[in-house]
């Protein structure tokens, strides 16, 4: 196995706390030394002067089309688009045809899995079907090798049935995960409810449709001392309520998109479907709300909720396209450059919220999200002053529906080692990937 | 004026005062004994109806006929993912067909934006959803212009299901535009939020709402559209937000009563009242098609003053 020594790059790894122009050398898989003007040792040596380096990038909220809607996007294309886009790490959803909700069908996705280019980790449905009225078999998909459990699309509506899953289910997995949302209180609402859903002529989605569900999951998670995971947080004042409960103690944790960190209702001014989202954009006041708990920790994580869709099914009439949108390869480059390009002292937080925050979640001794010596190789170089411009032609998706399409964003990834092999490259580093 | 007429929000005051005068001129042809003028000769004109209607694509058909262009009128299926044909796909077919403009109605807001970058031809919104009807938005100013002088200074009541009415964005937006004052009345469950930011006063009683208003808007209550969510009866809505000849003089005799058509008589307006002489129920309807004919002249680039000689 090829070893590396990655030199002169500005490395960034948060939980060693490390900000500085340093060597890493990587042999064998795993990282071996990070420090200054470490020697080649028999590695081959990349000139990373100019460059960031931090640790991969793990994303808990992946949906791929394999198995059976390869027409959205394939294993292979998921994990060239997170690989492009600095992931080494991707938590893959259960809402595939057929939904990865018995121990046969998560077992196959966990070997499929296996032979992709980045880790491909599995979160096995939480209900039978994920029609949210029975639970599926915990210990037999934990044995199949699932992840964690997860609604991924929407809540357990009957909450007696959310309590009995978080009592049988503690232990099993690290976490128990649902997107809050209160069905009746969305109504057919379909985008924010708001001044702009009213100039838009558009039904609204009530920000309490999120905040009243986030509310009885706390309640929930408080009762039965069973960790909760709340999927896609969208609002201020659910943030609130997930910060109070923190600090009081509850089992919680949550997770925001990059989008919702760096748009509003207001980019849906053309009806451009590749914003309908859900949960829904909302206002300038619920996005700073979202980026304080990002740099405060009350949000644990920064997830991309990577949904591919075709052209077919997506680019229709507003109210019939489904909700979703592309991620992985975008997800940085946004935050780069809309959030972090201004305020670059929060760098290392939302490094750290993209990686290590979100390993830890996740109890896996193989995915750690940071750059300490004697762990799995798995980093990101990155060259923040690269400006490209987003075309579909260019994605590595089957799909092409990105909030990013035809926008100008800086801050790209260069090159993506997973286990020390060189998944992704570009540039000057594409010799890398040859 | 613009390339394509997709709502009355983003509509400047000079553009909307274009068209009114326009359409003034539009109307003045009625009363020639050829009534037919050969300006969009040999264009063509779609009507493409998604939704069920009437009076507006009759009217639409009208204007087009007596401009002298190509009339065709399409009532597709309803929704075209349930038909398996994408309104793109039927977008560029019209195209392909000639089309110079296409008269859009869909039961989705924003499919005239969706038509407007898809295809070339000149894109009119007839109603999209929850949206705008901002040619109905003109035909109310339109109306109200010609019985009053003016626009600016007026107060304009909308009454009825303000959060589903096109009818009533497109009011608000163009009267706000031209300086009116805007009030609306109705259940507090049908008036979306952020109105008053916008300047429109809000009100939930009639005889509040209705005090010095110039104009009193009735908007058509939907009974398909299960109100009885937003309200726990249409007697009840009746009695609370019924237009009667009663609450017209409690107004005075100069209030003039519009109703965008068609009534639920006995429901949101009464016979009586629909009928009173303060009523422009009838009259809007040929008023309906000036308006149309300026669009339709305007956004094929056409001098006002070319029209008017």
């Amino acid at each position: 196995m090829m070893h590396w020594l990655i030199k002169g790059a500005r490395v960034v790894c948060p939980t060693q706390q490390i900000d500085a122009q340093m060597d890493l050398l990587a042999q064998n898989g795993q990282i071996t030394a990070l420090g200054h003007n470490l020697p080649a040792d028999g590695a081959r040596v990349v000139d990373a002067d100019g460059l960031l380096l931090t640790p991969g990038f793990v994303d808990l909220h992946t949906h791929l089309g394999d198995p059976n809607r390869e027409d959205r996007e394939t294993l292979e294309s998921g994990a060239a688009a997170a690989a492009k886009g600095g992931f080494t790490t991707v938590l893959m959803m259960p809402d595939t045809e057929p939904p990865l909700d018995n121990a046969p069908t998560v077992a196959q996705a966990v070997a499929r899995g296996r032979q992709a280019d980045v880790h491909v980790l599995v979160a096995a449905a939480l209900t039978k079907g994920l029609a949210g009225n029975d639970m599926t078999e915990f210990h037999a998909l934990k044995a199949a090798g699932a992840a964690v459990f997860i609604q991924p699309d929407g809540t357990v509506g009957n909450s007696g049935l959310l309590r009995r899953s978080l009592q049988y289910g503690r232990g099993v997995v690290p976490f128990i995960a649902e997107q809050p949302r209160d069905s009746s209180l969305i109504d057919d609402g379909l985008m924010h409810e708001g001044d702009n859903s009213t100039y838009l002529g558009i039904k609204g989605i009530p920000a309490l449709a999120e905040v009243v569900t986030v509310s009885r999951d706390l309640l929930l998670a408080e009762e039965t001392g069973s960790p909760i995971h709340l999927s896609l947080i969208s609002s201020a004042a659910a943030v609130k309520m997930i910060a109070d409960a923190k600090a009081r103690g509850v089992p919680v944790t949550c997770d925001v998109s990059p989008q919702h960190l760096v748009y509003t209702d207001a980019a849906l001014e053309n009806y451009d479907v590749n914003y309908k989202l859900m949960p829904p954009l909302r206002t300038v006041a619920d996005r700073e709300a979202l980026r304080q708990g990002v740099l405060d920790g009350t949000i644990d994580c920064i997830v991309t909720n990577h949904t591919p869709l075709t052209p077919e099914e997506k680019d229709v009439e507003f109210s019939l396209a489904p909700y979703g949108a592309l991620g992985l390869e975008t997800a940085f480059a946004l935050l780069y450059t809309h959030w972090l390009h201004d305020e670059p002292e929060h760098l290392a937080t939302v490094i750290a919220a993209l990686s290590s925050r979100p390993a830890r979640l996740l109890l896996q001794p193989a995915i750690t999200g940071d750059l300490l010596p004697g762990n799995p190789a798995d980093f990101v170089l990155i060259d923040l002053q690269r400006s490209k411009t987003v075309t579909a032609g260019e994605l590595a998706s089957m799909s092409k529906n990105s909030t990013e399409l035809n926008a100008t964003l800086q801050g790209w990834p260069a090159a993506t080692f997973v286990a020390g092999k060189p998944v992704y490259a570009s540039g000057e580093l594409a010799w890398l990937a040859g | 004026m613009q390339r394509n007429l997709l709502d009355l929000r983003t509509l400047g005051k000079a553009e909307i005062e274009l068209a009114l005068n326009t359409a003034e001129a539009c109307k003045q042809l009625f009363d020639r004994p050829v009534r037919k003028v050969p300006t969009l000769r040999g264009k063509v004109l779609v009507n493409l109806f998604y939704e069920p209607s009437t009076r507006t694509r009759t009217s639409f058909e009208m204007a087009g006929k007596w401009l002298s262009a190509e009339v065709v009128s399409i009532t597709a299926a309803q929704s075209s993912v349930v038909k398996g044909e994408s309104i793109k796909d039927t977008a560029r077919t019209i195209q392909a067909l000639g089309a110079d403009y296409v008269v859009i109605r869909h039961s989705s807001p924003g499919v005239p934006y969706l038509l407007a970058r898809t295809i070339n031809a000149r894109i009119i919104n007839a109603g999209d959803g929850t949206h705008e009807h901002p040619t109905q938005g003109l035909l109310d100013m339109f109306t109200i212009k010609e019985r009053f002088g003016r626009l600016a200074g007026l107060r304009v009541l909308i009454v009825g299901d303000i959060l589903h009415s096109r009818v009533a964005h497109s009011n608000i937006w163009g009267l706000r535009t031209m300086g009116a004052e805007v009030a609306v009345c109705g259940p507090p469950t049908l008036l979306p939020s952020g109105l008053a930011e916008l300047g429109v006063d809000v009100y939930t009683n009639l005889d509040e709402a209705i005090q010095g208003v110039n104009v009193i808007n009735v908007l058509r209550i939907q009974r398909e559209r299960q109100n009885s969510v937003y309200f726990p009866s249409l007697r009840e809505y009746s009695r609370l937000y019924g237009i009667t000849r009663a609450v017209l003089d409690r107004v005075g005799p100069d209030v003039l009563l519009m109703h965008p058509g068609p009534a639920n008589l006995g429901v949101e307006i009464t016979e009586e009242a629909a009928e009173d002489e303060r009523s422009v129920v009838h009259g809007q309807v040929t008023n309906g098609v000036a308006v149309r004919m300026a669009v339709l002249y305007l956004l094929g680039g056409g001098e006002h003053d070319a029209l008017v000689d």
